[in-house]
């Protein structure tokens, strides 16, 4: 497929009383964006570069998605259009600033398996400062030889998956399998009638082309859905399992080993390591009963602001509160979201 | 042990379009009988139900881990799903790893655990803010004072009291310690002592949240006994099995017991033949144990040298018809019946009531268990000298001369055994009866039955005297 071009710059020809137009309607919300800006309510540091990396995720996801539309629609559906066409093989992406105008982008799940995606490759490449590719790679290929052959598959699988993504320092973009479905339904529907306002194109073949994506999309070929299998046959089959480390592992299979161990989903792990201190996954390992000297091995591996952690700091933390503490972390979302919003002595956080 | 079944090919099924299983492998159609489904019936088992649902409203292939349970195993599976596209709207699952664990008890059932064995040990519970004003509050008999408590600050409704120290308490709740076994005493009952322990609680945001106490009436003897001035007689030993084991075995075996028999009666639904049959057993095993949970608190106070009896005015022909009426339904089981003194003759005597009832339960109950089926049991009083007798005679094989001074031996059971005895009855009964400045003899033959007769120092009639 010829290589497309997902940057942010404008490709529109410049029309001095069209911005002017839009930006009389974008400018009202100046003053939120501002205040977001000036006045964040998460506690997360977001960097210029895990901005970048999250837009450039975005825009790459939604390009992916335009172009296998546009292309089953021509190839697999026979529709003729020129714009579909267009769409199927250029090398822009057009639904994308469609999308974002019309707040269909703005959604916490989307946004948040976007923030987790960059800072999975902020992660990544704080290993990959540490230690070689290689070196990541040998701890997972050594399972290829495992005496349970579906364990063996599981780690090929993984391993395939992981080359597949090809994550390379100072580059970002979308595997459209490991999107997660839910999410993937919803964009490739509004994509889709994108698509048609731009194109122009009423056909209900595009509806059918749709149909064809999502139905040809695999689950079974994500980078986390193959980790999280992996971690269990893993667990399951050695009673006494080792410690996870990341760089031992690699970041997906670690991850899948503590969310397996504490309950906890994989996105929320990821989240807790862009938090400051990590505190939130130091805790969860303390639950877990993993010893000072694995856990300051692992903070370091994955820490990229100089943090130190102590053992004594480590030890500090009471095992039984951080065992409640993370049972707390693993209740479905939307009771802990409800939880916060009803306590009286927190204030109200939207979203 | 945790288990897995190495799949050499994935576990296959398929379902229509309406979510009914049309084709499944053996193990998957076993699962899903065993969830509550019937053969081409919709999917039974909940989890896989449910993603089979969530990919058929997709439109959209799903690989998933899915939970279930099958007899007492948790099962993860690892399931992928397929959309069947051009037939007729199918779905396939493939089960790719298949594996089993032993079902564990989650904390909450735990929770459940720890609040039935509070409540069968007669424990409460106390839960508080953070500035330790009660928010819950559950204490066995007193549930106005639950009412009136709660909004209140602990201390104001409990006072730590000797040989606690109040200060020691609030230090430790000041740095959000647990509490271990603090006796406090109820500010509007000040002579009710209880034993306080408690633990912190965190909220999910790792925030401090209050306590949890448990709350354990100390029983007067326990709590009298370090004072020797408030020694006072008293049947029930406060050592070790009489005070503590005693109560705590005779509480969980009375849950067992009438949960047993709940279940063997079959007042809660219909059960297999044979699962009923166990559960009398288990209730016939916790009545045995409950048994020797009694003689042993009895044996270990009879031993006690300052053990004494308080001598009440008794009527033993009295105590003879309601020793019989506590074993009516025992006797009739065996259809044995119980030939009794006339209701409304008198025969006073000197003895402990509670303690001659015990001793006459005894005998009769022996006399029953010894008994052939369809036999008689005769009670007689009669006067002797400045004594008065009370006799049970069954119709059994009897005793034989060598083993009459055995059986009122500890743990004699002249080579028995399974019959529900502990071999402590007679031992007993017999030091009851010294202590009442009486006696328990036994006459039999081989072949001829048992006699056993309690005597007991004669009283005259109220207005005779």
């Amino acid at each position: 497929m010829e290589k497309r071009d997902f940057s942010a710059v404008e490709n529109d020809r410049f029309d001095l009383a069209k911005k002017a137009g839009e930006y009389g309607v974008s400018s009202a919300f100046l003053t939120s964006d501002l205040s977001n800006a000036l006045f964040p309510e998460s506690g997360l540091y977001l960097s210029d570069r895990l901005l970048s990396n999250s837009q450039q995720y975005l825009r790459s996801m939604i390009g992916e998605i335009e172009s296998q539309l546009c292309l089953k629609a021509t190839e697999n559906l026979g529709i003729v259009h020129a714009s579909i066409d267009e769409i199927g093989n250029g090398s822009m992406v057009y639904c994308y600033d469609h999308l974002r105008n019309a707040g269909l982008l703005n959604k916490s799940e989307l946004l948040e398996h976007v923030f987790v995606q960059a800072q999975k490759v902020e992660l990544t490449n704080r290993l990959l400062q540490k230690f070689s590719q290689e070196d990541l790679e040998n701890s997972l290929a050594s399972h290829l030889d495992h005496e349970d052959k579906n364990i063996a598959e599981a780690a090929m699988a993984l391993l395939v998956s992981r080359n597949r993504s090809g994550f390379q320092i100072g580059q970002i973009s979308c595997r459209l399998s490991n999107v997660p479905v839910e999410i993937y339904h919803d964009l490739v529907w509004s994509v889709t009638a994108a698509v048609q306002k731009i194109s122009g194109c009423s056909e209900p073949k595009l509806l059918s082309a749709a149909e064809l994506v999502l139905a040809e999309h695999d689950e079974s070929q994500s980078s986390d859905n193959r980790a999280q299998r992996l971690a269990g046959l893993l667990d399951h089959a050695e009673a006494s399992a080792a410690i996870p480390h990341p760089i031992k592992d690699g970041l997906e299979l670690f991850l899948a080993h503590i969310a397996l161990r504490s309950q906890l989903s994989a996105n929320q792990l990821v989240i807790f390591t862009a938090e400051p201190n990590m505190a939130r996954l130091v805790v969860v390992m303390r639950a877990l009963g993993i010893t000072e000297n694995d856990a300051l091995s692992i903070f370091t591996a994955l820490d990229g602001s100089g943090n130190i952690l102590t053992p004594a700091s480590y030890k500090e933390i009471s095992r039984e509160q951080a065992i409640v503490m993370t049972d707390n972390w693993s209740k479905p979302t939307a009771l802990q979201t409800a939880e916060r919003k009803l306590s009286s002595n927190q204030p109200e956080i939207d979203g | 042990m945790a288990s897995a079944r190495n799949l050499a090919e994935p576990i296959k099924g398929r379902l229509d379009v309406d979510g009914r299983l049309v084709s499944a492998d053996p193990l998957l159609l076993r699962l899903h009988l065993h969830s509550g489904g019937f053969e081409g019936g919709p999917l039974a088992i909940p989890q896989l139900a449910n993603l089979c649902r969530l990919s058929r409203k997709l439109g959209m292939n799903l690989s998933r881990s899915v939970k279930a349970a099958d007899d007492d195993n948790s099962l993860n599976l690892w399931v992928e799903t397929r959309i069947e596209h051009g037939s007729d709207g199918g779905l396939s699952i493939s089960i790719v790893d298949w594996k089993e664990t032993p079902l564990s008890r989650n904390d909450n059932d735990d929770e459940q655990r720890q609040r039935d064995f509070d409540r069968l040990n007669a424990r409460g519970m106390i839960r508080t803010d953070t500035a330790l004003r009660i928010t819950s509050i559950s204490l066995p008999g007193k549930v106005r004072l639950s009412e009136n408590s709660i909004g209140n600050a602990l201390l104001d409704v409990f006072a730590v009291v000797k040989p606690s120290k109040p200060t020691l308490f609030t230090e430790s709740i000041a740095e959000r310690q647990p509490v271990r076994n603090h006796h406090v005493s109820l500010l509007l009952e000040p002579g009710s002592k209880y034993i306080l322990s408690g633990q912190p609680l965190v909220d999910n945001l790792g925030v401090y949240s209050g306590y949890r106490f448990s709350v354990e009436k100390l029983n007067d003897e326990s709590s009298d006994s370090g004072n020797p001035d408030s020694a006072k007689p008293s049947l029930i030993s406060d050592s070790l099995f009489g005070a503590q084991l005693g109560p705590a075995l005779r509480q969980p075996l009375g849950k067992i017991i009438a949960n047993a028999e709940t279940i063997g009666s079959q007042l809660e639904g219909p059960l297999r033949g044979d699962y009923a049959s166990y559960a009398k057993d288990i209730a016939a095993a916790g009545r045995h144990l409950m048994d020797l949970v009694n003689d042993l608190s009895d044996l270990e106070a009879i031993e006690r040298p300052e053990f004494t009896v308080a001598p009440d005015e008794i009527d033993l022909i009295d105590l003879a018809h309601r020793a019989s009426g506590l074993l009516t339904v025992k006797a009739a089981d065996h259809q044995i019946r119980v030939d009794l003194p006339d209701e409304n003759d008198e025969m006073p005597a000197w003895g402990e009531f509670r303690r001659v009832l015990q001793i006459l339960v005894n005998l009769l109950g022996n006399a029953i268990r010894y008994s052939p089926d369809g036999s008689v049991i005769k009670i007689r009083v009669d006067h002797n000298g400045d004594r008065t007798e009370i006799s049970v005679s069954d119709q059994g094989d009897g005793i034989p001369k060598d083993d009459q001074h055995k059986i009122f031996d500890k743990f004699e059971r002249l080579g028995r055994s399974g019959d529900g005895g502990s071999g402590l009855g007679l031992f007993i009964s017999r030091r009851l009866a010294k202590a009442m400045d009486g006696s328990l003899t036994v006459k039999s033959a081989k072949g001829k039955g048992a006699t056993f007769t309690l005597s007991l120092p004669s009283r005259t009639k109220k207005g005779s005297e």
